[in-house]
């Protein structure tokens, strides 16, 4: 396994504890109960701190692994920058999606279909922040499969 | 003189084992990783224009002898 391979798993399992974090805290099995602006608040800061906490510990332990010898090489970065490419494009939709939601209740008082409240504040602050995770895991889990089937 | 897409291939495998070089010794002398030198080797992945130059010169042979630049095939329209 090479070091940006080791630092996507790292970051992926740091990501992913977060957001049990933030799921736990916030979710109330499938829904999203009503939450103070304080709660939310405090939520947001704590996942914040978690994550720059979490990314520059993994960005020590690789400086560490660096002046141990270990390598990031031009393959490295070809792998990253293919896996950003598609985080973006991941990102892209998840905020079309959230958009499509949005036009579809302006538009019908009563939607046939199952949508998102995006007029209740905690669920929309919950989909937007689970969108920034998803362009976070989406990027590490391609530096993973693109290491995988490029050897 | 127009050059379509091709495939870059390359001799690094035999090479290398002509030096007697494992894959991570290799990997060490031109400052990779050895998952890149497997890459390489099973041509799913063509290095940069630098990192080839430095395979040629760990090899002590022209760039010529290691990376060979292969056209694709251009069917004809019917």
């Amino acid at each position: 396994m090479t070091l940006t391979e080791k630092k996507a798993m790292a970051s992926l399992l740091v990501s992913a504890l977060i957001y049990s974090y933030l799921s736990v805290n916030l979710a109330d099995a499938w829904t999203i109960p009503d939450q103070s602006a304080q709660h939310l608040w405090s939520t947001w800061i704590i996942v914040l701190g978690f994550g720059m906490m979490g990314e520059v510990s993994v960005g020590a332990w690789s400086a560490w692994q660096r002046k141990r010898g270990e390598l990031e090489d031009d393959r490295d970065e070809a792998i990253i920058a293919r896996a950003e490419r598609l985080a973006l494009v991941s990102g892209f939709c998840g905020i079309n999606v959230l958009i499509w939601q949005i036009l579809w209740q302006a538009t019908f008082s009563h939607p046939i279909i199952t949508t998102l409240d995006v007029q209740h504040l905690p669920t929309l602050f919950f989909v937007l922040m689970s969108i920034l995770f998803l362009c976070h895991g989406v990027k590490q889990f391609f530096i993973l499969l693109l290491s995988l089937l490029s050897t | 003189m127009n050059v379509g897409k091709g495939r870059v291939l390359n001799q690094l495998r035999m090479l290398r084992t002509q030096h007697g070089l494992t894959q991570q010794e290799f990997a060490s002398l031109v400052g990779a990783t050895r998952q890149t030198i497997v890459a390489v080797e099973a041509e799913k992945y063509a290095p940069s224009l630098e990192l080839a130059f430095r395979i040629a010169r760990v090899l002590g042979v022209p760039f010529e002898t290691v990376f060979q630049f292969k056209d694709e095939e251009v069917k004809p329209r019917l």
